[in-house]
């Protein structure tokens, strides 16, 4: 079994580096373009559009051998965890992205999805990679159905929000500032934090950085210690510092922080959102205008048709939608009816499925009967997925419920 | 006016000359040139397709242009409540009023996940401060079993009716009656339109082409009509039916005998009442296993004391009479709960090696040695115990949380056994009348009443496992399933299906050309390319006016 995992593990480097050549291709068919080629821009873009829809195929064949030798590795299915989930749901984008390009055949679509899936394994990668046996509440088949459904749906709404955010930059108004610009910078800013998030924590786990925190649990007098592998700015509530020398922690994570781990992940929060802050300045200062402004002429060399852009980000959430209600929500209540004896309970992980879903119902009532298409239409797909994100990476950190195990 | 983007009241009551269009219009309906009077609110004359506002940009095929009964001048106060409940505006405020509610219901844990046993009215203000006293007297607390949170949720089940009636009616009318517009106006204004120069066999040709597609053709008027998908159309309905099934469903609740929550410890070994049913459950055992180091996959990330399994083995009786009659006997473990007819136990609480008893030495203090070992249960003390060599001890008291009150009288605080105390009596050989005597948990006797013959050792613990099981009946649960399979279906009908149709009209020597979708414009314009060329006929892409939506 072991040599499974092992291959399994292969399998998913290869399709992280098959993406990752795969954007560099998507982003070749537009740069490229002024270069001189053999056959003129067209035929470039084509040419290149092609080469990178084939090489993040074939990363996703990879990607599907992770999955089938992970779960074969493991005895179940890879998405139990959030290693597995995360990379799950890098899986399901770059489905549904492979999807809507035979829909629309736009290179640059290429170029907005596939970094979302490079980005979302290697934010997998940042948590525990070990295959464990499943705890008892997780031993359904439910879990399969569930987890994997909903993630395809998820999957959808990522190149619906890629798609949006290509809308906005290409639409938004860039020769004054606006809020809108605003805007554009702070979804930029929230990228490139994130994106910082990763390179700390692989840069710090090559270093070997660590440092240890140790509490009493109020309730049973029981010792409790964190590890951070992180800088530490923020301490876990109440607890003291155990490793010698270092810097000493500015802040204290607040009471009503009660995930599991809440300290170290909010540490991990902030110092993302700073290292974001000072990713964003130096391209600005490199840049020396805003964020946007740059991309949006570097973009105008792609000749976008902005009504194809703005189809294709709702076709994707269209599609995702009926997927998203079937596993996030039917599949959810089935299971949650088998296991607690209640198909709805208000669990904070439930109702956020549940306020993500009203989103995307009022995104299509707004779009479909009261007419929103174009730059409202795609805030609404940039924010949905900003929704997604919030239920996947933010409840788990901040509040306790039943689907704390992740 | 431009009609794609502006608000349903605009293109109602306004034209671009500012006079509304119900006066204009009257109240009894509009007249088209062709001589048809259709009914007010009528965008699209329904007998030849001219389009009955005074523009020249895209066409608003939604509803197929025919009039609603919310579109109607409101007299009664029905027609108001209609009105405002048939708006797909209100609709999406109220689903934006639910969402910012149910958000606001996850920023501190709901009452029944505080895992606290403190009362809410002390466990906000303590817990999360000024934030928590704030949350807890607004009633967020309990935010979704509120009041206004669920008529929130009806209103917006009724604002579906109505939106749903009053638009299905119109565009099923609509679309049965199938639309051939014989005014060019109507093609002229669709999203793709198209007028080509075309030989005689055009349309023959053409009609070959989309049969070979398999679209549907209806013909008449000197117009084609070709159809594909029309049951996309139908999607958002179904789908609104199963979600007012699906609310209804979950009503079904109130049924009495319908819904059973409850919940109930079970010692192993011990028989209890299934609280709200006629029946008794035994645990006969609950059982905890851990995974060992051949159960991982990667040995590498083995830790001891995960758990593999929680399960309770029990049996299900039904009282008859003063006997319990087995009536069923099985397992229930996490995941895969134990079924009765509709009565579901869950395993959902575990308890390992909780104290369960006390094992006392009975000491016979004049002959200095034991009589015997007594067994005595903190939960459900005996009546009477043989303590062998002819002693039997009757328990007369049991205090499971002793205190004294002012007058100096024992009482317990509370059911659970923190500071457990007996008052037993003894009586056998040599003490045939009987001999009363304490045993308080912690407190040896002899230093309150040493004069007594008999004392109580602390033996030994009594360690046992409780098992908690979720009791369940739902009898609207295959409701609420079938309602769920409803809005699925729904949804994947009206997502997943397009409906396309596409119009065609021989004007002289030209072919008139318009298409609709409701969505992948795309998609149909390569479909209609595709069209044209199977027929032979030039179509290049660059000569489709597609009118633009956005920007």
């Amino acid at each position: 079994m072991t040599s499974m995992l092992q291959m399994a593990s292969a399998a998913l480097l290869v399709a992280f580096a098959l993406y990752v050549v795969g954007t560099v291709l998507y982003f070749f068919s537009i740069t490229g373009r002024m270069m001189r080629g053999a056959g003129g821009p067209v035929v470039h873009a084509r040419r290149f559009g092609e080469r990178g829809y084939l090489v993040v195929l074939v990363g996703w064949l990879f990607q599907l051998a992770f999955v089938v030798l992970r779960w074969i590795g493991s005895g179940h299915a890879p998405t139990s965890n959030m290693f597995e989930f995360m990379s799950f749901l890098a899986f399901s984008v770059v489905l549904a992205f492979l999807v809507v390009y035979r829909l629309y055949p736009i290179a640059l679509l290429g170029l907005f999805t596939v970094p979302v899936a490079v980005v979302l394994i290697a934010y997998a990668s940042v948590f525990s990679t070990q295959a464990t046996p499943l705890i008892p509440a997780l031993q359904s088949y439910w879990l399969y159905i569930h987890v994997t459904v909903a993630a395809l749906g998820e999957g959808a709404f990522a190149v619906g929000f890629a798609a949006g955010l290509m809308y906005l930059l290409v639409a938004v108004r860039q020769d004054r500032r606006s809020l809108e610009t605003a805007l554009v910078e702070t979804v930029l800013w929230a990228i490139l934090s994130l994106v910082a998030f990763i390179v700390m924590t692989f840069a710090f786990r090559a270093a070997g950085h660590e440092v240890v925190f140790e509490r009493v649990v109020p309730d049973t007098g029981m010792k409790e210690t964190t590890v951070y592998t992180l800088p530490a700015l923020i301490k876990p509530h109440g607890a003291e510092k155990v490793t010698p020398g270092g810097l000493e922690p500015l802040f204290e994570t607040p009471a009503w922080m009660r995930g599991v781990n809440a300290g170290r992940k909010f540490n991990t929060f902030v110092l993302s959102l700073l290292g974001g802050t000072v990713l964003y300045g130096l391209l600005r200062l490199a840049a020396r205008e805003r964020l946007g402004k740059r991309i949006q002429a570097w973009l105008q060399g792609a000749d976008l048709d902005l009504d194809l852009v703005d189809e294709i980000s709702y076709r994707a959430i269209a599609i995702g939608f009926p997927i998203f209600t079937l596993g996030a929500l039917v599949f959810a209540m089935i299971w949650a009816a088998e296991a607690w004896g209640r198909p709805w309970g208000w669990d904070p992980k439930e109702t956020w499925a549940f306020i993500t879903w009203l989103f995307y119902a009022a995104y299509l009532h707004l779009r479909l009967s009261v007419g929103w298409h174009g730059k409202k239409s795609a805030w609404l797909a940039v924010l949905g997925f900003v929704i997604v994100m919030t239920n996947l990476v933010v409840i788990n950190l901040v509040l306790v419920g039943l689907h704390s195990y992740a | 006016m431009k009609l794609n983007v502006t608000s349903d009241r605009m293109q109602l009551n306004v034209t671009s000359e500012g006079i509304p269009l119900t006066e204009r219009r009257g109240l009894d309906g509009v007249k088209c040139p062709c001589g048809h009077v259709n009914p007010p609110g009528t965008l699209i004359c329904e007998a030849c397709g001219r389009p009955l506002d005074d523009d020249d940009g895209l066409l608003n095929m939604r509803y197929e242009g025919a009039a609603r009964r919310s579109q109607q001048k409101p007299r009664t106060i029905v027609d108001h409540l209609w009105r405002f409940f048939a708006s797909v505006k209100v609709a999406v405020w109220m689903i934006v009023i639910a969402l910012i509610a149910s958000i606001i219901g996850t920023i501190l844990p709901q009452e029944q996940f505080k895992q606290s046993s403190l009362p809410p009215e002390i466990f906000y203000p303590q817990t999360y401060g000024l934030i928590g006293e704030i949350y807890y007297r607004l009633g967020f607390h309990n935010l979704y079993y509120s009041w206004w949170f669920i008529a929130l949720l009806l209103m917006i089940g009724i604002s579906l009716v109505v939106c749903s009636i009053d638009r299905a009616v119109p565009l099923y009318k609509a679309l049965k009656k199938k639309r051939l517009p014989t005014d060019p106006g109507f093609f002229r204004r669709q999203r793709l339109f198209a007028a080509v120069e075309a030989p005689e066999d055009a349309v023959d040709r053409l009609r070959a082409a989309f049969a070979r597609r398999r679209f549907q053709l209806t013909e008449g008027k000197g117009t084609l009509l070709a159809e594909k998908g029309r049951i996309s159309r139908w999607g958002p309905y179904v789908n609104h039916v199963g979600l007012i099934l699906l609310i209804l469903a979950f009503m079904l609740r109130l049924i009495p005998g319908f819904y059973l929550d409850d919940y109930v410890w079970v010692w192993d070994g011990e028989t209890r009442a299934v609280p709200g049913t006629p029946y008794y459950v035994k645990n006969e055992r609950f059982d905890v296993t851990f995974y060992t180091e051949a159960d991982f996959p990667d040995p590498k990330a083995f830790r001891p004391g995960i758990v593999k399994e929680y399960a309770t083995h029990l049996v299900l009786y039904r009282k008859d009479g003063d006997r319990l009659v087995e009536v069923a006997r099985g397992t229930t473990r996490v995941n895969h709960p134990f079924e009765y007819e509709g009565l579901y136990l869950y395993q959902s609480g575990e308890q390992v090696g909780e104290l369960y008893g006390l094992v006392l030495d009975v000491w016979d203090k004049q002959k200095n040695a034991s009589v015997g070992q007594i067994h005595l249960s903190l939960y459900d003390p005996p009546e009477v115990v043989d303590a062998g060599g002819g002693y039997r001890v009757r328990v007369l008291e049991y205090y499971p949380d002793l205190r004294i009150n002012e007058k100096g009288e024992p009482y317990s605080e509370s059911p659970r056994p923190n500071r457990p105390a007996f008052i037993l009596e003894i009586t056998g050989p040599g003490v045939e009348a009987g001999e009363k005597n304490w045993v308080i948990a912690g407190v040896d006797s002899d230093t309150i009443l040493p004069d007594k013959r008999f004392k109580y050792k602390l033996a030994g613990f009594d360690l046992r496992n409780r098992s908690g099981l979720s009791v369940r009946i739902d009898r609207g649960l295959p409701a609420v399933y079938a309602a769920s399979a409803i809005v699925v279906l729904g949804l994947f009908m009206g997502f997943y299906f397009q409906h396309r149709r596409i119009w065609i009209r021989r004007e002289g020597g030209t072919l008139l050309v318009a298409a609709h979708t409701n969505k992948n414009w795309f998609g149909l314009k390569k479909e209609l390319v595709g069209l044209f060329r199977e027929a032979g006929l030039p179509l290049d892409e660059a000569a489709i006016e597609q009118r633009r939506k956005t920007r």
